[in-house]
């Protein structure tokens, strides 16, 4: 079910870009609350690369996103990785002044993968199978030629993401043609 | 249907099977759970996944094996705290890893105080202590003899293990298996030992404050209290240090985690002779400062630690078997003489002083097959004049048995 719905958003926006399109490429900072051991919120900071293609009011973007953390010391520390990757549907709304609002809904998957060091012994990998990722999104984009700028808020859903629903930001620079 | 009414139309299916998903945690209920954590085998660390059959949330990590208290404070009398929120992920086959380090070493500790409840069962011990144990964390500790960081004490008070914050690069001191079984063996002693002689000696309150050194009253001028203070306080230490290796099979467990202790505490150096209770009596009557007689508390438990330690080596030598198949006989023979020193204490005559000499012949007659090699080993360590008339009975007796055999 979960293909089958990535795959109808998917040829949705290559056939509407194949009639008239538009092209994005973006990458930006795209900051996420997680809830800590002490049960208090931390923001992490990922990095989000989209490509998107478009037509008229209607914008696909396929994203990754991934940041690293580590903690422990010389003799133990373990490095966590997490990754998703996302496709997006967005509806862009009329110009208002020099911006162009947009809001959408998204559906993906993210991943963690955790290193353990424990040094001289042999470090062990271990990761997580494939979780869904679905949100909302919205956002306002600066309407200047070639340039993409833009700034969202978006809420996501997923199996274990704490807190539920994470209420994140993201912030994109790219080239828009 | 329109694009703008179908994209809509798939903004809201997306909002409401978003609004489905709930927040993780996990209740095991009777579910053993597979987990991956640090494991000593003859002091070699590795990561391996090992089950674990107690825990009953996994999140908040309780369980029948131990209870955690983050930040605690004393509230009338008992301690208080939050429950953890460890951070974990589920790998392909199920298998729980920690995402931190500290929810890993949270988790580790759990892990070393479920087998330790084994351990309690199979030596002998099994009901002494109340499960869950309370392990205290990030405890804020001020304390004149002791550091306030990069350790570990038991309360007997609060029949507590209390960590305190960990700053050193080495081994965290909640992953190292040989530490965990030390301050978990104080709660057995406590139990076992000190609590049993507080009716009798009332004026002793230091011996249930083991996380509070030793703290000697300057008005107390009754120098036998004082040696006896400085004595259990050193057995207790030295024996568990020897349970710190009967679990973990480490030698250097203490040093790993805090290396200027590595020299002071290695167990696989040959003992020394045990100190006289003469030579400890007399630094007690000099006035020697509380901070020096601990040091000889220390000293004192490092040598009986060694010595059985030792023991353990040739016993196994000469019983053609692999000195870790005699750490659970060792745990066996240690729990019972922990009521026999007891004894010993309450019925001390009034000029009669404990020594460890007089420890080690209690342990030696637990020793089912003692031979007349064990007697001379642990008779070359005592101290002429400290030899304990039972023990010596009991070795000249063997030398006969094994002189001349009964047909």
């Amino acid at each position: 079910m979960r293909v089958f719905l990535f795959l109808m958003i998917f040829l949705t926006g290559f056939s509407l870009w194949a009639q008239s399109p538009h092209l994005m490429l973006a990458a930006g900072p795209e900051w996420r609350p997680e809830k800590d051991l002490e049960n208090k919120t931390s923001i992490h900071t990922l990095s989000n690369y989209a490509l998107g293609a478009g037509f008229r009011d209607y914008l696909f973007i396929l994203e990754k996103s991934s940041f690293e953390e580590s903690s422990g010391n010389a003799a133990l520390n373990v490095e966590r990785r997490l990754e998703s990757i996302m496709l997006w549907g967005e509806w862009r709304a009329p110009a208002w002044k020099a911006f162009v609002p947009y809001l959408g809904g998204g559906l993906g998957a993210y991943q963690e993968i955790v290193k353990t060091n424990l040094p001289p012994a042999p470090s062990t990998t271990r990761e997580t199978s494939h979780k869904m990722l679905t949100g909302l999104n919205f956002g306002l984009q600066l309407e200047i030629p070639i340039l993409w700028l833009s700034l969202e808020g978006r809420l996501l859903f997923g199996d274990e993401l704490d807190p539920q629903p994470t209420l994140g930001a993201l912030a994109r620079v790219g080239l828009w043609f | 249907m329109g694009i703008s009414k179908t994209f809509c139309l798939g903004l809201v299916l997306l909002s409401l099977g978003a609004c489905s998903w709930q927040k993780k945690e996990e209740d095991l209920g009777s579910n053993s759970v597979k987990v991956q954590i640090p494991v000593s085998e003859n002091g070699e660390y590795r990561l391996e996944v090992v089950e674990l059959f107690t825990l009953e949330n996994l999140t908040h990590l309780q369980g029948s094996a131990a209870q955690f208290l983050i930040d605690p404070d004393s509230v009338s009398g008992s301690l208080k705290g939050r429950h953890p929120e460890i951070r974990y992920i589920r790998d392909n086959q199920g298998v729980i890893v920690a995402k931190d380090s500290i929810s890993l070493q949270l988790l580790t500790t759990y892990a070393h105080l479920e087998m330790l409840q084994k351990l309690d069962r199979e030596a002998g011990a099994e009901k002494v202590l109340s499960y869950p144990r309370k392990v205290a964390i990030n405890v804020a500790f001020q304390n004149q003899s002791e550091s306030s960081k990069d350790n570990a004490f038991y309360s007997g008070k609060y029949d507590a293990l209390l960590m305190v914050p960990f700053t050193q690069p080495t081994l965290p001191l909640m992953v190292n298996a040989g530490v965990i079984a030390h301050e978990h063996f104080h709660a057995l002693f406590q139990k076992l030992v000190i609590e049993g002689l507080k009716e009798k000696y009332p004026e002793n309150p230091q011996f249930s404050l083991h996380e509070e050194g030793l703290r000697i009253d300057a008005k107390d001028n009754k120098k036998r209290t004082k040696y006896h203070a400085v004595f259990m306080r050193g057995l207790n230490e030295g024996l568990a240090d020897v349970w710190g290796w009967i679990y973990s099979g480490d030698n250097f467990f203490v040093g790993r985690s805090l290396p200027s202790e590595k020299a002071d505490r290695e167990l696989s150096v040959l003992p020394e002779q045990l100190k006289s209770s003469a030579e400890i009596r007399e630094a007690v009557a000099s006035g020697e400062s509380d901070r020096s007689l601990l040091w000889r508390s220390y000293e004192q438990g490092t040598q009986l630690a060694r010595t059985l330690r030792s023991f353990a080596n040739q016993y196994a030598v000469r019983e053609k078997r692999d000195i870790n198949q005699l750490r659970l006989p060792l745990a066996q023979w240690i729990i019972a003489t922990l009521p026999a020193i007891k004894k010993d204490f309450e019925t001390l005559k009034e000029d009669e002083y404990l020594s460890m000499s007089r420890v080690v012949g209690l342990f030696a007659n637990q020793v089912p097959t003692l031979s007349s090699k064990d007697c001379t080993f642990f008779s070359d360590l005592m101290p002429l004049g400290d030899q304990p008339e039972a023990f010596v009975k009991r070795c000249a007796d063997l030398a006969l048995q094994q002189k001349d055999p009964q047909p």
